[in-house]
């Protein structure tokens, strides 16, 4: 559905207010997404305000720091790692609808590409392993 | 649906053309799996396995010159074959060779870790490569990106330092807006250069054909000013040099040296290929095309002059070596931009190859004195980058000669002394613009050549013409930087005396305007 | 069959640096033996260099010895090298005061000998190539690195103030050539233009600007001739472009006084003769009374403040100031008198200025003070010395049978004629009053250093001349004499190519072109 408008063909594209629409109604649901609920929220539910309930949760534990405090460089790491691969597997789902074409010809390419690609994404995995970045202590 | 469908059955897939690039990065891969594995003396293997990867890229781009058959493209345009690309191909693999056998001793003396260095170097050179080649808006900002993120961490890989730190994070947060510029830039042109019947392009080349059909002129030249800002600061250009001293002075030695000479030069291979031939001059001056032609070549004519007399003038003052050679350098990139203004301004294509290629001269010249001058920066201030004030120059001229004399030669060719490669760099970039009528910027180059005299000399005088009173423990030269030195020492007198060959090798292929289909 | 003499001569002390350094490696090297590798390159390069002469009969107007290669295809730079009457006695001039510079440090300098030495040898290579490159840039070339070694002799081996003088010597003569190599791309553009070939081939170059008259416009041509003229002027130097000068004279060591004062001041000269008369007659005619009057200003100038120096280095380095004067005086008067005569002093200037130079030197060594104030009566510790002083010193005021005077005379012989300028007697008066001066600071100082009475004890036991001292001043003694009583042999040798060059000068259209009147003095002065 969403690939179907953005690869509208070349005779529908008109002036700028038709072609950037979809972008248009894109940018209008990304706003009201995250805003809608807050100010939703604010009318549903109850207010009632303590001194216990301003403070941060952390799982029911006290917390015994301030919240700016600096973290170890480890989370910094398996967040990267984990948004490195989050990405891939973002990549490769329009890459194998595209590559899939209307006859199959052209697969067993994209197959070895999208191998060699994530074979590198692998190599610095094990790269960054082998470094000791996922070793925690 | 059929659009994408279209290219992706026929990608015009051609693996030889990017040769080179294959070539680094999966060196690259391998240095970097080497460096997990190794144990001990793993800095020589590398190291050596990157010097190779580099000289067999080399060959691979002299092979692709060698086999001409005609200013060539593929991956639908996005990548080309001409000899703008060949020759800055050639400067990065002396840059980066240059670099390996400078950052040896330093890497020594720091006991850092080697082989990160020679892979982050192999993918920054890997990115520059790209620059170069690139036929679209698209591949230039990639291989930015590949080059400008391994150059972030290098500026940062003293991680001890805060000089280095510092240096690192605002390398990252300009070089970042300057990314960000870039890529604004290429949206718009991309929208600007939409048809009625037509989605809108990134090729340099098609953007070329349809600067005159386009819906929204105001667009195109928003974009045009965009691309040149964040490539003025890419080659740090007056007004969007300010980021360039406290990124080279605190960045590790043989890093500046590298960020000054290959960074920079990507940066104008790319610049010169998509303002020179996505925004080529235009037969009828009242038009689109036309005017955005005169937009940027006056704007860069301006920048040039700014660009040398602000780096010139500024560079008088400074005390520290590394922030003297770091004004030299937006000095010297304004030299360069003269012969660019000449390139954008020529009005054939013979006039314009032979100003293209003066400007890969030019730089190929600047790199070559430039790592001599910063390989004995690097080997003066020891560990920890210490000694680099110019005061810790004082009297070592009969001390240290070798090292004292090699400095004043690469000293004298950055100043354009005959005889040295900074002389002939100098003449061909200007003989190129007296050419195309731009006196009055050569005037202004050889004026600030004469003030720029003035700091060259200095330390030519600190160390020569002054007695030292602290004691001086001469360092020891390493193989590897001797070997750099005597390279960059036989450079400067070849490249000063007989240019000919190059300078037929880096013109023999025209650039010619590649549209695809 | 081309010859390769000039080539070997502008290598030779190239390769005499080359051994001088190799031999410096060796185990059991002697920094005493440096200076006979010195000796002995920069003398094999005289004897090479007497070569040229051979076969030089009357008639000199073409250039001899020529080497002419592609040097740099794409831009169409040659290595085109030659020399006719112009520049052969400069190349001898360069050559024969190489190693009596050389022999003059053979003590004075204690330090550093490689690096001296090897310095030395290849400021020589530069000079030389200076006076026989036909090629405009590879002139720029030579012309510019002759720089960077006597930068290095005087920062390093000069007196107190050796930073100053070296960075001004430096910056000013480096400044003045940047213009015209901003000229010289100018002028290959015009050619490209014109004719469709871009070249800096001067001998090309003056072909087709004598004989295409549209090739150039006449404010192109003055542009250029200023740009050019700058560079040569500051290198003569011109008042009031010579400050330079006494800082540089004064502050290097003795034998780069010689060496700049005897080679490097006439590359400014001879500059002007061969490129800004070869290229830009009609300019030249133009600029002349300009010229002239900064000429004329010089003499005067150079010959008063020489006058009041209390040191004797000073006032030698002001005379300087005042001969060179003499010697553009000449050069724009545009008479064959004037202008060999011009040539004739630059020649005289470099024997008899490099001997005063020599002399100082010796007596600095001795009491490691110039100052005239602390000499006086040296005529009776040293009656050798005190006789070739003043020999040295009236060849330099220009009395008959001594070198100074043929030039002077001849020149202003030829100002006197000269339809440069108006009511040119006035200037030659003017410029005659710049000898009278001369031989008042000469004499006044003659008078206080060698006879007078002696004003120190130190004096009284300062040893004679030695034997390598004798040898040193005594070529440039004979060669004084000679050139004073024997002209002949130089000015015929010169005679053809000063009036090759003269020719466009006076009158603008090629020979067998109608004459085109340009006034009644035109016609009087050939």
């Amino acid at each position: 559905m969403l690939l179907q408008a953005t690869t509208t063909t070349a005779h529908n594209i008109g002036g700028p207010g038709t072609a950037y629409l979809p972008v248009m109604v894109f940018f209008v649901f990304a706003v009201a997404f995250p805003v809608m609920p807050l100010i939703l929220g604010r009318f549903l539910r109850p207010w009632k305000y303590g001194k216990d309930k301003m403070r941060p949760y952390e799982c029911g534990i006290d917390p015994e720091t301030g919240a700016h405090d600096r973290f170890t460089v480890r989370y910094y790491i398996v967040a990267m790692l984990f948004l490195i691969f989050d990405v891939e597997t973002i990549f490769l789902l329009p890459w194998a609808i595209i590559f899939m074409g209307k006859d199959f010809s052209f697969t067993l390419f994209a197959l070895i590409e999208m191998l060699i690609f994530i074979g590198i994404l692998v190599v610095g995995y094990y790269y960054a392993w082998r470094k000791g970045a996922l070793e925690w202590a | 649906m059929s659009l994408i469908a279209l290219q992706a059955t026929n990608p015009d897939i051609n693996l030889t053309l990017i040769a080179p690039e294959l070539i680094i990065g999966i060196a690259g891969v391998l240095v970097m799996m080497i460096d997990a594995f190794a144990r001990r003396g793993q800095r020589w293997l590398t190291g050596g396995l990157s010097i190779v990867a580099l000289i067999a890229a080399g060959g691979a781009s002299i092979w692709l010159g060698a086999g001409w058959r005609g200013a060539r493209s593929a991956f639908n345009g996005m990548i080309v074959l001409d000899d703008l690309r060949l020759s800055f191909t050639l400067i990065f693999v002396v840059v980066s060779i240059l670099t390996i056998l400078i950052a040896a001793a330093w890497i020594d003396i720091e006991k850092l870790p080697a082989g990160e260095f020679h892979a982050l170097l192999l993918f920054a050179t890997c990115g520059m490569m790209l620059m170069a080649s690139a036929g679209d808006l698209v591949i230039v900002f990639l291989g930015l990106e590949i080059l400008s993120i391994a150059t972030y961490v290098m500026a940062g890989f003293r991680r001890t330092d805060v000089r280095s730190n510092e240096s690192s994070l605002k390398y990252f947060i300009l070089g970042s807006f300057a990314s960000a510029f870039l890529l604004y830039g290429i949206a718009l042109i991309y929208g600007a250069t939409a048809t009625a019947t037509l989605p809108g392009t990134t090729n340099i080349a098609t953007i070329a054909g349809r600067l005159n059909h386009s819906l929204y002129p105001p667009l195109l030249l928003a974009g045009a000013a965009m691309l040149l800002v964040g490539f003025g600061f890419k080659i740090a250009t007056a007004p969007f040099h300010v980021w360039t001293p406290d990124v080279y002075e605190g960045a590790p030695t043989p890093v500046t040296a590298f960020m000054a000479a290959g960074p920079k030069a990507a940066g104008f291979a790319s610049f010169m290929r998509v303002f020179v031939f996505g925004f080529p001059i235009a037969t009828a001056a009242a038009s689109t095309a036309g005017y955005t032609h005169k937009s940027w070549l006056g704007t860069l004519a301006i920048m040039a002059a700014l660009t040398m007399s602000v780096g010139n003038i500024v560079a008088i003052v400074q005390n520290n070596v590394k922030r003297m050679l770091a004004y030299s350098s937006i000095a010297h990139a304004g030299y360069a931009l003269v012969g660019f203004v000449a390139a954008g301004a020529a009005t054939d294509a013979e006039q314009r190859s032979a100003a293209l290629t003066s400007v890969a001269f030019y730089l190929l010249t600047y790199a070559v004195m430039n790592m001599g001058a910063f390989a004995i920066v690097t080997l003066i201030a020891r560990g920890n980058d210490r000694r680099t004030a110019v005061e810790d120059y004082n009297g070592i001229g009969f001390l240290s000669p070798v090292l004292a004399f090699s400095l004043s030669l690469f000293l004298l060719s950055l100043l354009g002394m005959p005889l040295t490669a900074g002389f002939m760099g100098k003449v061909m970039v200007f003989t190129t613009a007296v050419r195309q009528g731009y006196l009055w910027l050569v005037v202004i180059g050889v004026l600030n050549t004469a003030v720029s005299a003035y700091y060259y000399l200095r330390l030519i005088i600190v160390m020569f013409f002054r007695e030292r009173n602290t004691p001086w423990d001469a360092p020891r030269l390493p193989v590897s930087v001797a070997l750099a030195l005597v390279i960059t020492i036989a450079g400067v007198f070849y490249l000063g005396l007989f240019p000919g060959r190059v300078l037929n090798a880096f013109g023999a292929h025209p650039s010619i305007s590649l549209s695809i289909r | 069959m081309q010859s390769h003499l000039l080539t070997i001569l502008i290598l030779l002390p190239v390769i005499g640096a080359g051994t001088t350094v190799i031999y410096s490696l060796t185990p059991g090297a002697r920094e005493s033996h440096l200076r006979w590798i010195a000796l002995a390159f920069t003398t094999l390069s005289f004897l090479v260099s007497l070569l040229l002469i051979q076969g030089a009969g009357g008639g000199l107007a073409a250039f001899r010895f020529a080497e002419n290669y592609s040097w740099i295809t794409a831009i169409g730079a040659r290595y085109h090298l030659g020399v006719d009457g112009i520049s052969l006695w400069l190349v001898l001039l360069t050559t024969l005061l190489m190693p009596i510079a050389i022999l003059s440090s053979w003590t004075a300098i204690a330090q550093r000998q490689l690096t001296y030495f090897v310095l030395m040898l290849l400021l020589e290579s530069a000079m030389i190539g200076v006076f026989v490159s036909l090629d405009l840039l590879l002139f720029y070339l030579f012309f510019e690195a002759s720089l960077v070694p006597m930068f290095f002799l005087i920062g390093v081996w000069g007196g107190e103030r050796r930073i100053y003088a070296a960075v001004k010597f430096f910056i000013y003569t480096a400044v003045g050539s940047l213009l015209m190599l901003v000229g010289i791309i100018a002028l290959y553009f015009i050619h490209q233009t014109a004719t469709g070939i871009g070249t800096f081939d001067y001998v090309v170059l003056t072909e087709t600007l004598r004989t295409n008259v549209m090739a150039i416009s006449p404010r192109a041509e003055f542009w250029l001739f200023l740009a050019f003229a700058l560079a040569f002027c500051i290198k003569v130097p011109l008042w009031p472009l010579h400050t330079w000068l006494p800082d540089a004279h004064t502050e290097a060591p003795t034998a780069g006084s010689v060496i700049l004062a005897g080679v490097l001041l006439k590359m400014g000269t001879y500059g002007l003769l061969r490129f800004n008369f070869g290229l830009f007659p009609n300019a030249s005619r133009q600029f002349a009374p300009l010229m002239i009057t900064l000429a004329v200003i010089g003499i005067i100038y150079g010959a008063l403040v020489a006058m009041v120096q209390p040191d004797v280095k000073r006032l030698v380095a002001y005379s300087s100031v005042s001969h060179m004067g003499f010697v553009v005086l000449g050069l724009f008067s545009f008479t064959e008198q004037g202008m060999q005569g011009a040539l004739y002093q630059m020649l005289s200037h470099g024997v008899s200025t490099g001997a005063l130079f020599l002399f100082v030197g010796m007596i600095y060594e001795r009491r490691h003070t110039r100052m005239i104030s602390d000499f006086g009566g040296l005529a009776r510790p040293m009656p050798w010395f005190s006789a070739l002083f003043v020999i040295a010193s009236l060849s330099s005021i220009g009395l008959p049978f001594l070198n100074g005077f043929v030039g002077e005379f001849l020149i202003m012989l030829g100002s006197w004629t000269s339809s440069a300028v108006q009511h040119a007697w006035i200037v030659t008066m003017l410029a005659g009053t710049g000898v009278i001066w001369a031989a008042v600071y000469m004499l006044w100082m003659l008078q206080r250093v060698v006879f007078g009475t002696k004003t120190s004890e130190a004096n009284a036991k300062l040893s004679d001349l030695n034997l390598r001292e004798f040898a040193l001043v005594l070529p440039l003694m004979v060669l004084m004499l000679f050139m004073g009583v024997y002209p002949g042999p130089f000015l015929s040798r010169t005679r053809a190519s000063i009036e090759a060059t003269r020719r466009f000068l006076v009158n603008p259209r090629p020979a067998g072109a109608p004459d085109v009147a340009k006034g009644p003095r035109d016609n009087q002065s050939r």
